[in-house]
C-alpha cells in the first residue's frame, strides 16, 4: 500500500504568535503562542483528528494550513511545494493587490503578466482550489445575501472552471450529492436548518474537486442526531473522492469515529499523536488519559473514576514553564517544571512527556 | 429553532418566493406606522420634485406685473384665504411678484437634488474610505481614519462655508461641500461594519475558495453592510437639505433667482412683519421635508439594523 504513506502536508516547526495589545495605548500585554512549534505530517487519503480544549490553537493550525493566517515561523510543504514562501509579501505584491482593487483581472494580467511576484500571487490563489474548509458555525459561514446556488458555485466562477450553464448543472449535481434538494438552488441560507447549512458548506468545499479539506469542528454546533448524518456524509465523500481530512474537534467520540490518526494538542503544542485505536486503547500522556476518562459513557453500571482534571487551562499569555501541562498533571515530576519535553516516538506512537523519556 | 423551521416549512408549502434579508427588512418596515408616514412625506416630495413643471402654476422666476401697468410688480399679494388674497396666487407672491407656490414646488426639486447629490458623494467616498480602512487595517486604517477625524474636528457648517468660499458660492459647490463634510460619518459606519463582517466565517470561507480582495470587499462584505448605510443615508439626506438651506440662507448656496427654500427664507427675512407668508411657507417646507426623511430613516433603522431590533 504505497500511496497510503504518501505525505500530502509536511509541517515543520510551525509557529503562530499573536501579540496582545491593550486598547487605547497600544502597550504590549504579551504574546499568545497559539501555535508553538508544531511538527506534523498529513498523509494522503487519511483523516487526521486534532483534539484539544478550546484555545489550545487547533483552529489556528487549521487556518495556517488554509493560508488564512500567516505563520510566524516554520514551514508548510504541500505536495512537496513550499507554501510558506508565498507568505512573504513584497511591496510589489501589495502594489499589485491594490491595483487589482480598481482594475479588472485582464488589465492587471496585461500589466504584470511576466512579473515573478504576480505569478506568486496567482499561484497563491490557484492553490486554494485544492485546499478547502468547512467551518464550525453553520450560521455565519454562509453569506446571508447570496443564494445557495451562488455560494456553492462561487469557486467555479472565480477559477473559471465552468461556463455559466455548466456551473448551474454542476451545482445542482453537488447539491444532490450532499443530500440537498436541487430545487432549493435559489434559496437563501437562512431558510435552512443547521445540518442543511453544513451540507451547503460541504458542497461548496467539494465544488472544486479538492484534495484536502480542513473540517474545523464541522459538527460541534449541530444536534447529536444530525451530527451522525453529517459525519457519515463526510466519510462517504472521502471514499468516493479520495479526500484527505484534517478533522478538528473537541469531541473525542466524534474524532474516534472518523479519524485514522489522532493528535492531541495542549496550549499550542502537540502532546500525543498516534493511530486511532492505539491512542484510545493505550493513551500515554496524562492529559490524554484524563481527557478520555472525561468522555461520558452511556453505560451506567460502569463506575467512572472521578479523577478529572483539576484547575483551569492556564492563561495562554503566560503559559507555565517547562511542560505546559505540569500544574494540572497528576503525575508531575520535578523535571516537568523546568524543561520542555520532546516529542518521543515509539512504534509510531508519539508522546511529549518525561514519563516516557528514558 | 423548531418554530423557525416550522415557519420555513409552511412558507415552502405556500410556494412563496425566496426572500433576501433586505426584502424581509422592508416587510418589517411596513408594520411601522410612523415610518410609513415618513415614507409618504418622502414620496410626496419626490413626486413634487419630479413633476414640478406640471404641478407649478407659473414659472417660479417670473415676476408678475399689474395687468394695467407693466412697470409695477404685483408684489406681496396675500395668500388666497386672506382678505385681499386672490385665487391666482394660492400662497401669495413675494416682494417682486413671483408666485410663492410655484417657487416652493420648484424648490422641492432643488432640495431633492441637493440631498441626493450630497449624500451620493458622501456615500461613494465614505464607503470606499471606510471599506479600505476596515479591510486592510493597520497603517491604511490609521491614515484614512485620522484624516477623517481631522474633517470631523471642524464644525460641519463652518467647514462647508470654508469649502464653498474656496470653490465659489453656487448651488453645485454647496452640494459638493455638503457631500465632503458627510464623508467621515459614512467612513466610520462602513469601517465598523466591515471590521465586524470581515471576521465572519463566510468571508474566510470565500477567501479559502480563492476570492481576491476586491471580490471580498465589494461582493461579500459591503452588501452585508448596507443596512446601517441606508439608514444613515436617509438621515443624512434630511440634514443635507437643512445644511443646503442654511448655506443658501447665508448666500453661499443657491444664487437668486433659483427657487431654493433656504434662499427664500433669507429673502423674506426683512419682510417678516409686513408679509408673514413669504418666510413661513418655505420654512414649513423645510420642516416637513426634514421631518419626513427623519421619520423614514428612524423606521428603516428599526427594520434593518438587527442590533436595535426588539
Amino acid at each position: 500500500m504505497e500511496p497510503e504513506n504518501e505525505i500530502l502536508f509536511d509541517i515543520k516547526g510551525l509557529k503562530k504568535h499573536y501579540s496582545v495589545k491593550s486598547a487605547g495605548f497600544q502597550s504590549d500585554l504579551g504574546v499568545v503562542k497559539a501555535v508553538d512549534g508544531i511538527d506534523i505530517q498529513i498523509k494522503k487519503g487519511e483523516t487526521l483528528g486534532l483534539v484539544g480544549e478550546s484555545g489550545c490553537g487547533k483552529s489556528t493550525l487549521g487556518r495556517a494550513i488554509l493560508q488564512l493566517e500567516v505563520p510566524d515561523g516554520g514551514t508548510i510543504a504541500y505536495d512537496d511545494k513550499e507554501l510558506t514562501d508565498l507568505y512573504k509579501t513584497s511591496f510589489t505584491q501589495k502594489f499589485i493587490r491594490t491595483l487589482s482593487l480598481f482594475f479588472s483581472k485582464k488589465t492587471v494580467e496585461k500589466m504584470f503578466g511576466d512579473n515573478e511576484e504576480y505569478k506568486k500571487l496567482k499561484y497563491q490563489i490557484d492553490i486554494r482550489k485544492h485546499i478547502q474548509v468547512i467551518f464550525q458555525d453553520p450560521f455565519s459561514s454562509l453569506n446571508p445575501r447570496h443564494t445557495v446556488g451562488r455560494i456553492i458555485g462561487e469557486g467555479l466562477m472565480i477559477h473559471g472552471l465552468a461556463t455559466k450553464k455548466d456551473r448551474i448543472k454542476k451545482v445542482r449535481d453537488l447539491m444532490d450529492l450532499v443530500g440537498l434538494r436541487p430545487e432549493s438552488y435559489m434559496s437563501y441560507p437562512h431558510e435552512f436548518s443547521g445540518g442543511q447549512r453544513q451540507r451547503i458548506s460541504v458542497a461548496r468545499a467539494l465544488a472544486m474537486n479538492p484534495e484536502f479539506i480542513v473540517c474545523d469542528e464541522p459538527v460541534s454546533a449541530l444536534d447529536v442526531s444530525i451530527q451522525a448524518q453529517v459525519i457519515n456524509l463526510l466519510i462517504d465523500l472521502q471514499k468516493r473522492f479520495n479526500l484527505t481530512y484534517l478533522f478538528i474537534s473537541h469531541d473525542l467520540s466524534v474524532v474516534r469515529y472518523i479519524s485514522d490518526r489522532v493528535a492531541v494538542m495542549y496550549l499550542g503544542r502537540i502532546v500525543e499523536l498516534a493511530d486511532n485505536e492505539e491512542l484510545y486503547n493505550n493513551p500515554k500522556h496524562p492529559y490524554t488519559k484524563i481527557l478520555l476518562e472525561a468522555v461520558p459513557v452511556p453505560d451506567t453500571s460502569k463506575k467512572r473514576k472521578k479523577s478529572g482534571i483539576t484547575g483551569d487551562i492556564p492563561s495562554p499569555l503566560s503559559p507555565p514553564e517547562g511542560c505546559h501541562f505540569h500544574p494540572r498533571c497528576p503525575e508531575v515530576m520535578d523535571i516537568c517544571k523546568k524543561k520542555v519535553p520532546q516529542l518521543i516516538e515509539t512504534n509510531g506512537h508519539k508522546v511529549r512527556c518525561f514519563l516516557y523519556d528514558k | 429553532m423548531e418554530a423557525v423551521n416550522k415557519d420555513i416549512e409552511i412558507e415552502k408549502l405556500k410556494g412563496s418566493d425566496h426572500h433576501s434579508p433586505l426584502y424581509e427588512g422592508m416587510m418589517r418596515l411596513r408594520k411601522n406606522k410612523i415610518a410609513i408616514v415618513g415614507l409618504v412625506i418622502v414620496l410626496f416630495f419626490v413626486f413634487v420634485a419630479i413633476f414640478a413643471n406640471f404641478l407649478a402654476p407659473y414659472d417660479p422666476t417670473f415676476p408678475h406685473t399689474m395687468p394695467d401697468n407693466p412697470n409695477k410688480y404685483r408684489a406681496l399679494v396675500e395668500p388666497s384665504w386672506a382678505e385681499s388674497g386672490t385665487i391666482e396666487f394660492i400662497l401669495g407672491t413675494d416682494d417682486i411678484g413671483r408666485d410663492i407656490l410655484s417657487r416652493l414646488i420648484y424648490g422641492a426639486r432643488v432640495s431633492m437634488a441637493v440631498g441626493f447629490t450630497a449624500v451620493s458623494i458622501a456615500i461613494f467616498f465614505g464607503t470606499l474610505a471606510g471599506a479600505l480602512a476596515g479591510y486592510y487595517g493597520k497603517k491604511t486604517d490609521e491614515l484614512i481614519m485620522r484624516s477623517m477625524d481631522i474633517l470631523l474636528t471642524i464644525p460641519s457648517l463652518l467647514l462647508a462655508i470654508v469649502i464653498v468660499t474656496f470653490l465659489g458660492p453656487s448651488l453645485k459647490n454647496a452640494m459638493i461641500a455638503i457631500g465632503i463634510i458627510y464623508i467621515p460619518r459614512f467612513a466610520r459606519i462602513v469601517r465598523g461594519a466591515v471590521i465586524e463582517e470581515k471576521a465572519k466565517d463566510y468571508v474566510q470561507g470565500a477567501r479559502a475558495i480563492g476570492a481576491g480582495d476586491s471580490r471580498l470587499i465589494f461582493i461579500h462584505i459591503l452588501p452585508n453592510c448596507m443596512a446601517p448605510l441606508i439608514v444613515q443615508g436617509t438621515l443624512a439626506f434630511a440634514e443635507a437639505i437643512l445644511e443646503a438651506a442654511a448655506l443658501s440662507f447665508l448666500g453661499l448656496g443657491a444664487q437668486p433667482p433659483t427657487p431654493e427654500w433656504g434662499a427664500m427664507l433669507s429673502q423674506g427675512r426683512s419682510l417678516i412683519l409686513r408679509a408673514w407668508w413669504v418666510m413661513t411657507f418655505p420654512g414649513l417646507m423645510i420642516l416637513f421635508a426634514v421631518l419626513g426623511f427623519n421619520l423614514f430613516g428612524d423606521g428603516l433603522r428599526d427594520a434593518l439594523d438587527p442590533r436595535l431590533r426588539e
